[in-house]
């Protein structure tokens, strides 16, 4: 009797508290739809690095379509800061050529080429932008965001009368295009046998009177049942003049540059080392 | 005991509510990438108007600009847009031919899509 009582004192005891499990489960039932359904984060204030790609894609096809329009390099370049690309001219080029191959607006893809291939020759002659654009205590610059809040409201503290703002008056050269309606002559034409390039890769070279590279030029190819084209300037790391296509073995291609320049015939991939591998050509253009 | 038992319930669920708060809020957040244009701070989103307007300076092409509006900021008219920049512009110490060119696009809205404006209450 006695040990029958002490069981049915005990056996409550034992069960597991499952009224505390089921609250817990409960509250974070309702934790997580009140912060994820009901009252989710809210992004404001951001800045144009934490965009997502889509909308960075926007913002720089923006800035690229500005410099077009007012053809201000350091503007531009300044714009593109925000974005945070480590290498604002390779993003550029690589959205571009994103475009190209979803066979979106070529227009949109070259202006986008234009802006990096003029990146790229600024980039390349710091000796003479420096030169020509002294350098100036701009706080902040005028039209340019702020880096910061912090930033900005230290500049609005600094200055508690307004000063008149600098204009964005140092520019450098934009894009050296070439000469509307000037043809390229082809000077330069040899086969290269280098087994570490991509077989077939058909390596082309442009540049204007000046002897510059000329980016934004589109080049026309065609062979027996196609026709492709693509435009100088998408790869700015090699050089804003550059462009390639890469040719498949024993089809026979031809080429123009531009709109009126001579069409190049008989074009194909060289057979290098007896036939080992498929070589590549170098074609090298110039403006007269 | 039984009252001990329903404080203890009620423990429990804010203890959830409170894990399921900080999960949602801190550990899982949206992502900042998934932010879009009408998120950007005014000064960058005043910059973007610039740039829309000076390529509608360029272009002349109004829809297109009203169209890039919309993209920068869906949730008022594209002459809001502009007007709210050109104050920001003029805050933020823009120069004065960016002012104009704001102005010049403010100016083209008016006449493309009049858009009555309440200012006084």
């Amino acid at each position: 009797m006695i040990d029958d009582e002490y069981l049915e004192e005990e056996s409550p005891r034992r069960q597991p508290p499952w009224f505390l499990l089921t609250g817990l489960i409960l509250g974070l039932g309702i934790g997580l739809l009140i912060s994820i359904v009901i009252s989710p984060v809210r992004y404001t204030e951001t800045s144009p690095a934490s965009l997502a790609e889509a909308h960075q894609d926007s913002y720089r096809w923006l800035i690229a379509r500005a410099y077009q329009a007012n053809g201000d390099l350091v503007r531009a370049s300044q714009r593109l800061t925000l974005l945070g690309d480590a290498l604002p001219q390779e993003a550029l080029a690589a959205q571009a050529q994103r475009m190209l191959a979803a066979d979106e607006d070529v227009e949109s893809a070259r202006i986008l080429a234009d802006l990096a291939s003029a990146l790229a020759t600024a980039a390349a002659q710091p000796a003479q932008s420096a030169s020509a654009a002294p350098p100036v205590a701009v706080s902040p610059q005028a039209g340019q965001p702020q880096a910061s809040p912090d930033q900005a409201a230290a500049a609005r503290t600094s200055q508690p009368t307004r000063t008149p703002m600098p204009t964005f008056t140092p520019r450098s050269n934009p894009t050296q295009l070439p000469t509307l309606g000037a043809p390229f002559v082809l000077d330069n034409r040899q086969d290269v046998c280098d087994p570490s390039l991509q077989q077939g890769l058909l390596q082309i070279e442009l540049k204007d009177a000046q002897g510059q590279p000329a980016a934004g030029v589109q080049i026309n190819i065609a062979w027996e049942g196609g026709l492709d084209s693509f435009y100088t300037g998408l790869k700015p790391a090699i050089s804003p003049g550059y462009a390639d296509f890469v040719m498949a073995g024993g089809v026979v291609y031809s080429l123009r540059v531009g709109g009126n320049s001579e069409t190049i015939k008989d074009l194909s991939a060289p057979q290098c080392e007896g036939g080992s591998y498929l070589g590549g050509l170098r074609l090298e253009f110039s403006q007269r | 005991m039984r009252l001990l038992r329903i404080f203890w319930f009620i423990v429990a669920i804010a203890f959830g509510m409170a894990a399921g708060l900080l999960i949602g809020w801190l550990v899982i957040p949206g992502q900042p990438a998934e932010a879009s244009l009408d998120t950007l701070r005014a000064d960058y989103r005043t910059d973007l108007v610039l740039m829309t307007a000076e390529i509608y300076q360029q272009e002349g092409d109004l829809p297109s600009a009203a169209a890039r509006l919309a993209e920068i900021d869906g949730s008022r008219s594209g002459l809001r847009v502009v007007q709210q920049a050109i104050l920001t512009g003029q805050e933020l110490g823009y120069a004065q031919s960016d002012i104009e060119t704001l102005a010049r696009l403010f100016q083209a809205l008016q006449t493309w899509a009049p858009t009555p404006m309440n200012n006084q209450p």
